[in-house]
């Protein structure tokens, strides 16, 4: 059994790398928002299904469809804020009304997608299926290790933005205490609209490299962002850092139960954990549970 | 005295219990220090007085007696028992009735629901409250008592508290903690935002608490008012207790007039 | 063309209670319980295995159908005790999702994905249920013994602590009610309820899969509490009434079958957003979602 450990580990580490793209947009969307954005799924198939349309259907050139891929998912996003978060919170919505219009964006959306482009997975034939590397006794193909070092590149990106930029710096100020942010004078919509913007980017990214590396389906933005949710969570879903090392941690820890359970059970073991830390850990593992509205 | 138990090392006087016993209690919110070493000892039978700038914790000190808060360390204790980590409902049913100081009533009952449902013990309890009962008439007598002494007429026992104005609303969460069976009544800020005919009211009704031998804690900042009624004042700030005695005492007490100035 | 109305009116009834018994815990003690549907997979799935693989017969699958969605209710909230506000509702979604992967998983005893087929219409002692009409009778009996039930209920000393626990639950606990009790007890109604219309349903339909139970299916019912307004149910009368006979309208514009579906599910969700925007008391509510 052990043989196969290292191979676990590394599927683990790969579609780790995605939901640790998810996880980092969902968690700066809720620490910026303070709420749930529930229809960050959408953002994903979005972006996915622009690349197999503009790739697949319409051999277009990689670098256009990427391009254009990624305004889908951000447009998505972006739409989702400006025509239903935005009019909720000035009416003072509480969380949980917002976590309900979420969830009927994320469904208004998957159907959407059903309507355009029926249920049947499509598969995007760009990345001829290559025989993998071997690395560490795992078997690893080019085009997932290109997953891993986009993804740690982008959530490297995103560090130094929240870091050393003035934007990013501004935005965790915000989500420290908005309260003190108004005093200072700062415009919160404005960075409310940017949180959308870049968190719906980094779902769109996941969703492209899903789409190359897997398939595309209506309900596979759905299962990706409910997985960074979860992983959210482990890190504790205010912080940004800890939305990162869950979807890790996850990711090795699904794959790891999947190599000894069957498959089906792939989404049990996520929930498990999901109702594990809210238990007894809702704060994560890095978390300080920042109230959401009406907390 | 019946059912006499005096703490060994509480007892101040042969003749006086102390029904509550605050001991060390400390609280923490957000890395802030709300309440440091608190201690104090509440005499049965008296109405005593927490006064102190805003911030210095007195609510706090509330939620952790009733237990809506649990203290980082320290016990509460009501006469022998032991009541720190208990549950609020809990602590509630050993004898403790209190007010908030956001009045809390319920939306969709009527004055009359919220004085019986104050007086009931089972009712939470799905299989014993299905069959219709009739309301205890003693209930209703009582509940109709409470509202005669409160001045509130009769036509507005069936509203629906919505419909009610502030005074009436205040009046009412009042009656409500006075009339579930109780041994300690904690108020916080009775009086606040007030008339003054609703104020007199309260001030005789909290008076007839305590000649019926119950026992009275209340939060309030109008000095007229706690010289009218106190029996006790203790001074909190920054976190603990820092004077006790009767109000006279505490006028001249130099530490509190520098601490709380004003009146 | 009867036949078919008779068929609404059925389904109809069946989500009313889902619907009714959903209020009584977002309406009457505020809990949020994205779950629900849940109950009404177990209650199915129960009251199928129960009759149909063990041949018991429809009264004693039925009860049982409903005693064990109790269970779980009782179960849901002791795992969601600490939690609150949008923990607790996702905790709730969490729920469902176990009951589904349970459900798509445990092949030898539910059938997996391929589901449950040839439900055995129920008896009484004798008296076979084989025809609609009588169908439409059976459900009209249950329907309305719980829609009185739940009426009579918020009338009584227990609803009235209930009401208490959703409007204020910290003032509630200073009169001294134990809260959570309170609000186990109305899960476990509610559960059994909302279990026993999937038992009525499974012995209707006769064909159950685990599709009854997907997270998607929680807009469904989550548009006619909002739509019909928390507490109040009136509203979810009507809400059900118009719910239910959308999908049934969109039939009459000839649509490609595959595109019924999801058209289906965006108009709901649509219109549940679109309530949230601008009537968030829904038709006849009472209380604002909190």
């Amino acid at each position: 059994m052990l043989n196969i450990l290292p191979q676990l580990i590394a599927n683990g580490l790969i579609i780790g790398a995605v939901y640790a793209l998810v996880a980092a947009g969902f968690s700066l969307l809720f620490s910026t928002n303070r709420h749930l954005h529930f229809g960050h799924g959408a953002a994903i198939t979005a972006g996915a299904y622009a690349l197999y349309f503009t790739l697949t259907e319409r051999r277009m050139p990689i670098s256009s469809a990427i391009i254009i891929a990624l305004l889908a998912a951000v447009l998505v996003g972006w739409l989702c804020f400006v025509l239903v978060y935005y009019p909720l919170k000035k009416k003072h919505a509480s969380a949980v009304v917002l976590l309900i219009a979420g969830i009927g964006l994320l469904i208004f959306f998957e159907n959407l997608f059903v309507l355009l482009f029926g249920t049947d997975v499509k598969v995007v034939d760009y990345i001829a299926v290559t025989k993998g590397l071997t690395i560490l006794g795992a078997v690893i193909t080019k085009l997932q290790l290109f997953m891993i070092a986009v993804s740690l590149a982008l959530l490297y990106g995103l560090f130094l933005f929240l870091y050393k930029n003035k934007y990013g710096i501004t935005m965790r100020a915000i989500a420290n205490n908005p309260e003190l942010a108004v005093l200072i004078g700062i415009d919160k919509t404005k960075f409310y609209h940017l949180s959308f913007v870049i968190g719906s980017f980094l779902a769109g990214v996941a969703g492209i490299l899903i789409a190359l590396e897997r398939n595309v389906e209506p309900i596979m933005g759905t299962g990706l962002m409910v997985e960074g949710f979860i992983s959210a969570v482990i890190g504790g879903v205010a912080s940004v850092p800890g939305g990162i090392l869950g979807g890790f941690i996850l990711g090795i820890v699904e794959n790891l139960g999947i190599g000894f359970l069957p498959s089906g059970f792939k989404g049990a073991i996520a929930f498990t954990i999901l109702f594990i830390f809210l238990i007894f850990k809702p704060m994560g593992l890095f978390g300080i549970r920042k109230g959401t509205r009406g907390d | 005295m019946n059912g006499f138990k005096p703490f060994p090392t509480h007892v101040l006087h042969i003749s006086s219990v102390m029904i509550l016993s605050i001991n060390n209690v400390c609280k923490r919110f957000d890395g802030n220090e709300i309440l440091s070493s608190c201690c104090l000892e509440i005499e049965q039978g008296k109405i005593s007085v927490l006064i102190g700038p805003n911030g210095a914790g007195k609510t706090t000190l509330f939620d952790i007696i009733t237990g809506f808060l649990k203290p980082d360390r320290g016990q509460i204790f009501l006469q022998e028992k032991d009541i720190t980590n208990k549950p609020s409902y809990q602590i509630a049913r050993l004898g403790i009735a209190r007010t908030f100081q956001k009045v809390r009533l319920f939306t969709y009952l009527t004055m009359l629901d919220h004085l019986l449902m104050a007086q009931l013990e089972q009712d939470d309890f799905l299989y014993k409250n299905l069959i219709p009962r009739k309301d205890n008439p003693a209930h209703i007598e009582k509940a109709n008592a409470m509202m005669g002494e409160l001045r509130v007429g009769k036509d507005l026992y069936a509203t629906l508290v919505t419909e009610l104005s502030y005074g009436q609303r205040k009046l009412l969460s009042l009656a409500m903690a006075m009339i579930k069976p109780h041994r300690l009544l904690l108020l916080d800020e009775p009086v606040a935002g007030v008339n003054q005919t609703v104020r007199e009211t309260i001030i005789e009704q909290i008076k007839k608490e305590a000649k019926r031998g119950d026992t009275v804690l209340l939060i309030e900042h109008d000095m007229h008012f706690i010289s009218a009624i106190a029996d006790k004042v203790f001074v909190l700030d920054g976190g603990s207790v820092i004077a006790e005695g009767s109000p006279e005492e505490i006028k001249q007490n130099k530490r509190v007039l520098k601490a709380y100035l004003g009146d | 063309m009867q036949a078919f109305l008779i068929q609404i009116v059925i389904l109809l009834l069946i989500y009313l209670i889902v619907a009714v018994s959903l209020n009584l815990t977002l309406g009457q003690s505020g809990l949020l319980n994205l779950g629900h549907l849940g109950f009404f997979g177990i209650g199915a799935y129960v009251s199928a295995i129960a009759s149909k693989t063990y041949g018991l017969s429809f009264f004693f699958a039925f009860l049982l159908a409903a005693s064990f969605s109790a269970l779980c209710g009782f179960a849901l909230m002791s795992a969601i005790k600490k939690l609150s506000g949008d923990y607790l509702a996702l905790a709730t979604l969490g729920f469902n999702y176990v009951v589904y992967t349970i459900l798509v998983n445990w092949m030898s005893f539910t059938g997996g994905p391929v589901g449950i087929s040839g439900i055995p219409r129920p008896s009484f002692f004798g008296w076979k249920i084989a025809t609609q009409p009588e169908y439409l009778f059976l459900s009209a009996v249950v329907s309305f013994l719980i829609f009185f039930f739940i009426a009579y209920l918020s009338k009584s000393r227990f609803g009235k602590v209930l009401n208490a626990v959703r409007d204020d639950e910290l003032a509630a606990m200073a009169l001294g009610k134990n809260t959570h009790k309170v609000k186990v007890q109305a899960m476990m109604l509610s559960a059994a309820f909302c279990g026993v219309a999937g038992s009525l349903f499974a012995h209707f339909i006769t064909f159950i899969d685990p599709s009854l139970v997907s997270v998607t299916e929680v807009i469904f019912i989550l548009s006619i509490v909002i739509l019909g307004g928390i507490a109040d149910n009136r509203g979810t009368l009507l809400a059900t009434v118009i719910i239910v006979s959308l999908p049934e309208a969109l039939r009459f514009l000839h649509l490609p079958n595959s595109a019924v579906g999801p058209l289906r599910q965006m108009i709901f969700s649509l219109i549940l957003i679109l309530i949230l925007l601008y009537r968030p008391k829904g038709l006849f509510g009472k209380v604002e979602l909190k």
